[in-house]
This record gives structure tokens, sequence and C-alpha cells, in this order.
């Protein structure tokens, strides 16, 4: 069993400050690792589809899910699907067996209706310049809350992954004379440049 | 030399797996915070622009970059130009932007130690020999900063609409018209997005 406390201070480090919203991912990403029985990531063994947008609130949500699950932006094995939603799909890679996880309606509208939103937040008061009384309580509350009350788990369910073999393959443009993998490469007349390269290029002869 | 902007034990904790990328991120982004005379950013105030994309093996440079800013994908701080390069752009709206770029020759160097013969055998980086692993690790720390890394101050960075264009090539596979942004090279030869193999991500959740 993962204990989502355990992962507190390396979010909050890998965070920056403290919020409701990150811890509240580490819970969510603990609860969908138990109901698999999976442990962390260390390279792609999991894969976390996360349904946040990018222009909200409480998109903090994804550094916990990120610290818990080991499925980082940086190794690709983090999605986000944009519906403006905080559930989070955690797929075990090599069996397909998958599981979605979500906050309680209930819990997420407890924590927008504290001070730390409503007097700081929703003012503009960045979540670092938050004083630590109002912060801290609410962050205990989100991780000592029982599972039953924090967050629903779905049934497991069969997700079909898309196949998609690294490529190592890369050239170099013929513009900046950088390195780019060979897929993302594009032609302009006899050359092979870069994307922004390209913009430039295109640009001048438009 | 050896550089000191070495990743703490908690970023190869977060990161899962131990390889030589995510260290250059966090090497490059420490690097970054000085040129710029910025601090970790503990709420949403500095943007890092990574260039690479998805489906090559690099992208763990950003777990560092997240790590070593505090510009997280949580905090919607970073965002992937999807150029398939092995740069970033870091801007600080009060301290302008800096571009830093991996040299060809650098990549050229390293892509001969062994881990690279295990990653492109498929094997994941947590089940390489951790020899084989710290070797490459070691040589990337005593390389020295000029020799990694080309840097460019971007005085006139600014989010820049997609510019239109009206040129359009030949696809060599099935020979209909693609326009010159959606051309892709394959094999030395221009081809449309269909024909190149290419699949979107797309996942669909449930």
């Amino acid at each position: 069993m993962v204990d989502p406390k355990v992962f507190l201070d390396a979010g909050l480090q890998l965070h920056g400050h403290k919020c409701p919203a990150m811890p509240m991912g580490l819970r969510v990403g603990a609860a969908a690792m138990n109901a698999l029985g999976v442990e962390r990531a260390q390279d792609g063994q999991l894969l976390a589809l996360v349904e946040l947008g990018e222009d909200h609130c409480a998109t903090c949500f994804a550094d916990g899910v990120q610290t818990i699950t080991g499925c980082t932006f940086g190794k690709g094995n983090i999605k986000r699907l944009h519906y403006g939603k905080w559930g989070v799909t955690l797929v075990d890679v090599a069996t397909g067996r998958a599981v979605r996880v979500t906050p309680k309606a209930e819990a997420m509208l407890a924590n927008k209706q504290t001070t730390f939103f409503t007097e700081y937040r929703e003012k503009g008061v960045p979540a670092s310049k938050v004083p630590p009384a109002v912060v801290e309580p609410l962050i205990q509350k989100v991780m000592s809350a029982p599972d039953d009350r924090l967050v629903s788990v779905g049934e497991i369910f069969h997700y079909e992954l898309p196949t998609k073999p690294h490529s190592f393959a890369g050239v170099v443009c013929d513009r900046c004379g950088e390195m780019v993998v060979e897929g993302y490469a594009r032609i302009v007349g006899d050359k092979k440049v870069c994307i922004p390269c390209q913009e430039q290029l295109i640009g001048a002869t438009a | 030399m050896t550089t000191p902007f070495v990743p703490p034990p908690w970023a190869f904790e977060f990161h899962g797996h131990r390889c030589p990328f995510m260290p250059i991120g966090y090497r490059m982004g420490r690097l970054a915070m000085l040129e710029l005379g910025v601090e970790r950013e503990q709420d949403h105030g500095f943007h890092i622009f990574p260039e690479l994309g998805e489906g090559h093996p690099q992208t763990c440079m950003m777990d560092g970059l997240q790590v070593a800013t505090g510009a997280t994908y949580g905090k919607v701080l970073m965002a992937k130009t999807s150029y398939g390069k092995l740069a970033a752009t870091f801007h600080h709206p009060a301290k302008g932007a800096v571009r830093f770029a991996l040299t060809p020759e650098f990549v050229d160097a390293m892509g001969k130690f062994e881990f690279f013969a295990y990653r492109k055998r498929g094997v994941e980086p947590s089940a390489i020999p951790a020899a084989v692993v710290d070797e490459v690790i070691a040589w990337v720390a005593a390389q020295p900063d000029e020799a990694v890394f080309k840097v460019e101050r971007k005085p006139d960075f600014r989010y820049t609409p997609v510019k239109g264009s009206f040129a359009k090539t030949l696809c060599s596979v099935c020979g209909e018209y693609v326009f010159d942004r959606y051309v892709r090279m394959k094999d030395g030869a221009p081809v449309c997005l269909p024909c190149s193999g290419y699949a979107g991500a797309a996942p669909t959740g449930s």
C-alpha cells in the first residue's frame, strides 16, 4: 500500500508552495495506485491521464500526481485531457489495467469555501504569501481525511494503449545547425530545417 | 571541470530512475536562473518553453528543469513547443528571456556511451546496470558548460502567433498536396502526416 503522507515533503519541495491542491493529487494518485496494486513508476510503467485543463485553479493537483505516481512530465507518462476536471485515470502499462479516481465534489467544494481561496487566492495573493496558519490546517485536512470521504474510486477496466516506439534518429538543421529529431524536421525547398527555422523561412517568402 | 549543479538525491527520487538527461535539465535550469538572476519559482511568475516533443528519449530533461526552477507541470509553467529539439527558453517578465540548446557535438559524443546501446535495445533506464548509468552521468558532469550548452539572450522574446502561408508540397508517398507547415520527412523525402505514420497521442480515457 502506498501511503500519501510519506510523499508530502517531497511534493512540497517540488511544488514550491503550500496549497491544498497538490496534496489532493497525492491522495487521488495513492488511491489509484492502491486500487491497482502497483508501485511508483521508475520509468514508464504507469500512465496517468489527468483531466485538468491549463487555465483554472488547482492545476497544482498534477504536481501531487507526478510526485506520488512517478508519472512525470519529463518521462512523458502524464497527459492532460483538458476536461477542466480533477479525475485521474491511472494505467498499468504492462497489463492495460486501469482505474479512474476523482476527488469527491464535496471535498473540492469544502476546499474552495475556505479563507485560503476566498480571502487570499481569489484576491490575487500568491500561494507562497498566504499565512501558514491559514494553509497548513487545510493541508492536514486533505492529508488526514478518510479515503471514502475524499475520493471516488471507479471499477478497474482495460485501457487500450497505443504503441509508439521512441525515435533515436536525428538530423542537423541546415539553417541553425542544431540537432532536431527526424520526425520533427521540416523541408523547405532543398533544406532540412527545424520548426522555428521553417517558421522564419516561410515568413520570409509568404 | 565538474559542474556544481548536480541534482540533489530527491530529484532522482522524483524522476524515478538515474539517467543522464534529468541531470542535464537540472544543470540547464540552474544556469538559466543564474543568467536571468531569478530564484526558484514558488508561485506562477516564471515560464519555460522546452522545445522537446514526444516519442524521443531525451524528454527526461524536463524533470530536471522542474526540480531546478520550480516551474512545474502542475503550476502550468512549462509549455512544450514540440519542435523536437534539445533546447529550452526561460522567460521571466521582469528579467527577460534566455535560450539554452545542447550542442550537436556534445549530443554526438554522449551518444557513444554504452547507456544508449541499452536504450536503443529498449531497456528501460531503471534496468540498466548502475555502472553503465553512472559512467555517462559522471562524464556529462565533467564537461564544461560551454561544451554542453549554446546560450543566447532573447531580448525580443514574446508570444508569437503562427504566421499564415500558402506554400504547399506534394507528398512523396500519396502524391497529394500538403501545406508546408505540416510536411514531415521520412527516409529523407517529404510526406504528409498520415503517410509519415504519425498517430496523434489523443488518449480517450473513460
